[in-house]
């Protein structure tokens, strides 16, 4: 008992003690926060900053940079609510969305599982894969006028093969000019994202297949039943990167080549901003455009976050 | 402890004196070189006073879309280089960009105060707003002060004259914009060139039937909108077109019926198939190649055709519409095509700039673009050699046409801007689109833009 009592430090040494250890942390505090200044001083500045600007020219009437700014909230907002083109553009984003994310990203895993197998070849096939990525959008815009335009590669081979009656102008014609944007999409987005998941389903071990292999699975159930599932995370973000670039990045096709036309058939919100910005100079109320799009993102992140935490292992 | 804390203090001091020495400007380079260098006796011999003192040498920036691929960019080079010759303190410094992308270049540059002396760009858009925004100076006083006043035709000054009376630009390219007839074309359908809208249904099925197409137009870009305007212009008086292109009332029977006539036409395939999938550039090529019979291209376009082309070429307007106003074919005339504006920063260097605006006006320089590109002078009295003259500038200047007011003159700002992209040219030019769809999607179009 007496040999505890030693042992057992006085109060006044524990009380130095704690101080002692408050001051250590209370100077780490410190230490941690000059040390993380100047990329939070960078943060407000270069990345809050101009999101909060984003709010504020919202609020205003502003025809052009070099004229005044003039508040009129909520005069923007009221707009929104009653611009006929919004219901439009809000219906086309959507089917670019949902065939711009359909038709990518299930082909794209399946060629990223063809290639994380390891096939002869698979090599070579990944950087042709890949390459679409490498060309620039106004390279891709070219390829595809030369392919869409009415006497171009797509009609002359319908004309070739005798399906003449299929001929289209077909970024003129309002059937078909969404989808022919979406086409472009589809086919420089698979390579792309097979790539991705291809780094991210090496990570699999290989054991997992082989056993399900003995139990007589095959490739096709490998994939879904067993590869799929251990992806969903993954999968979860690449939806993400997919949904953002066709909500906001996917205008670029859309300027180069339609610039929302024919009549409104190819105006999705991510053009309708941009025109309002740059072609109309409407700036307060591009930016309240701006604002939808900021928050559909928001929640549609959001949303795709917690199913695929949800799904995921 | 005291480790963390020299350390600590260290890591301040460094970053302070990073950024104190970021603030603190660029070090004076000359100080060493100045130390090191030997000292002048103070009882060295002055400079001899004699030497002459060097004029200071100014430079003139100017924006322009006038490149060598453009008739009218070989004339006006030639004019940079006479006239720093006969200035040789003065240098010309151009730079070339693509007409539409000048307005915003030159605003996002006003703003940092670093926009171009000169801007010459078309009176269409945004540039209109310039002298009230401060980024173009008004040039009233200036056309007097500088012996410009009385030269300029009177049509040229009005259309840059702003409701306040602020003249905002030099007019300096007019232009006509007619109707092309390939007379080899009608001639091989046996057919007359038309000055009736049923003529010209009639002649668009023979040329169909000879094997060659009627009217080309590049109904994807906004070019092709000016055909279309003009078709609905054939068979509206100007104050009428105003109510439709200016104040966007398309539901009046008169706008309703110009835009029926447009599907009329386009339905009875006066135009060449797949129109609405055509830009301007494609038009041109189509059109030179010999095998479409008619094209609606402005003066820009006169040093253009091929040589065994241009003596096919007849000009002359729009047929007429029963029930049209006009008692001629319609075309568009404008000066609209070309303005000079003068910046705050040309403001700067008046006396230079005062200099190149004199010599530019020059009646003898301004005859090179009428020579050399078959450009409409904005002066009322220009020495042409008539030997030089291009053709169908000549034409031009006899066609037996009448003009209709240019809807550029009154249509909203933001409604211009959004009909230049073109999406409303290629609805109307779609096969199969209504007149109603027409009608709704321009009634959407105005109200979204008020």
């Amino acid at each position: 008992m007496a040999a505890a009592n030693q042992a057992m430090p006085a109060d006044h040494e524990v009380y130095s003690n704690v101080v002692y250890h408050r001051r250590i942390v209370h100077r780490r505090q410190i230490t941690f926060f000059w040390l993380v200044f100047p990329a939070l001083l960078w943060f407000l500045a270069f990345m809050l900053w101009p999101l909060l600007n984003m709010f504020y020219i919202s609020t205003t009437h502003w025809d052009g940079l070099a004229l005044p700014q003039v508040s009129n909230f909520p005069d923007n907002f009221i707009r929104l609510y009653h611009d006929p083109n919004i219901p439009i553009a809000l219906r086309n984003t959507g089917i670019h969305l949902l065939f711009g994310i359909l038709g990518v990203l299930p082909f794209a895993f399946m060629l990223g599982f063809f290639l994380s197998l390891h096939k002869p070849g698979y090599r070579i096939l990944r950087t042709i894969f890949f390459s679409p990525s490498l060309i620039s959008v106004a390279a891709l815009a070219m390829i595809f006028l030369g392919l869409y335009r009415p006497a171009g590669v797509l009609n002359s081979f319908l004309n070739t093969v005798g399906l003449s009656s299929l001929t289209r102008v077909w970024l003129g014609d309002q059937s078909t000019a969404l989808g022919a944007l979406i086409a472009i999409d589809i086919w420089s987005g698979i390579g792309f994202y097979s790539v991705l998941f291809f780094a991210a389903l090496t990570n699999i071990p290989e054991e997992l297949y082989e056993a399900a292999m003995l139990d007589g699975a095959g490739y096709w159930t490998i994939m879904w039943k067993i590869a799929f599932p251990l992806m969903l995370d993954f999968f979860g973000v690449v939806v993400i990167l997919q949904f953002l670039y066709i909500l906001s990045g996917a205008a670029q096709i859309v300027i180069l080549l339609t610039n929302g036309g024919p009549g409104s058939a190819t105006l999705t919100l991510g053009y309708y901003l941009y025109s309002q910005a740059f072609l109309i100079q409407r700036l307060g109320y591009s930016q309240a455009i701006a604002i939808v799009l900021f928050i559909i993102g928001i929640l549609v992140i959001l949303l795709i976050r917690r199913i695929s935490s949800r799904l995921s292992y | 402890m005291n480790k963390r804390r020299i350390s600590v203090t260290i890591a301040l001091f460094v970053v302070t004196s990073i950024i104190i020495s970021a603030c603190g400007g660029t070090p004076a380079t000359t100080a060493p070189a100045a130390t090191s260098a030997p000292a002048k006796p103070t009882s060295a011999p002055a400079e001899p006073t004699s030497t002459p003192v060097q004029p200071v040498t100014l430079t003139i920036t100017i924006w322009h879309n006038w490149g060598p691929d453009d008739a009218k960019g070989a004339p006006l080079q030639s004019i940079f280089k006479d006239f720093m010759a006969a200035n040789p303190n003065i240098t010309i410094k151009d730079e070339v960009y693509v007409d539409a992308d000048i307005p915003l270049k030159v605003e996002t540059a006003s703003a940092a105060k670093q926009e171009p002396d000169l801007v010459f760009v078309q009176r269409v858009g945004s540039p209109q707003t310039w002298t009230e925004a401060g980024i173009a100076i008004p040039v009233n006083d200036l056309i007097k002060e500088w012996g410009l006043d009385g030269q300029f035709k009177e049509a040229a000054l009005k259309e840059y004259t702003l409701p306040d009376g602020k003249i905002q630009a030099f007019p300096l390219e007019g232009y006509t914009w007619p109707i092309w007839y390939n007379t080899s074309v009608f001639e091989k359908a046996g057919v007359p060139i038309p000055t009736t809208t049923d003529e010209l249904i009639a002649d668009a099925k023979a040329i169909r039937a000879a094997g060659d197409q009627p009217i080309i137009a590049s109904g994807s870009d906004g070019m092709g909108l000016y055909l279309f305007t003009l078709v609905l212009q054939s068979l509206l008086p100007d104050e009428e077109a105003k109510k439709c292109l200016g104040d966007g009332e398309w539901t009046l029977p008169s706008c309703v019926s110009a835009v029926e006539l447009f599907v009329q036409l386009r339905d009875a395939g006066v135009f060449v198939n797949n129109v609405q999938g055509l830009d301007f550039a494609t038009a041109n090529t189509n059109y030179f190649a010999g095998n479409v019979a008619m094209s609606h291209f402005g003066a820009w376009s006169f040093a253009d055709p091929p040589k065994d082309l241009l003596p096919k070429i007849q000009l002359g307007g729009f047929p007429l519409p029963a029930g049209s106003p006009h008692r001629a074919p319609v075309i568009y005339s404008s000066f609209s095509a070309k303005g000079i504006w003068i910046t705050p920063n040309g403001g700067a260097k008046m006396d230079a700039v005062k200099k190149f605006i004199q010599f530019l006006y020059k009646p003898e320089n301004l005859a090179r673009f009428v020579e050399q590109a078959g450009m409409t002078p904005p002066l009322k009295d220009v020495p042409i050699d008539a030997s030089k003259l291009n053709p169908l500038f000549v034409q031009s200047l006899t066609m037996p046409v009448e003009v209709a007011m240019t809807p550029d003159d009154f249509y909203p700002p933001k409604v211009q801007a959004e009909l230049g992209t073109g999406k409303l040219s290629q609805l109307a030019f779609t096969p199969g689109t209504t007149a109603k769809q027409i009608l709704d999607a321009l009634t959407a179009l105005y109200e979204a833009n008020k």
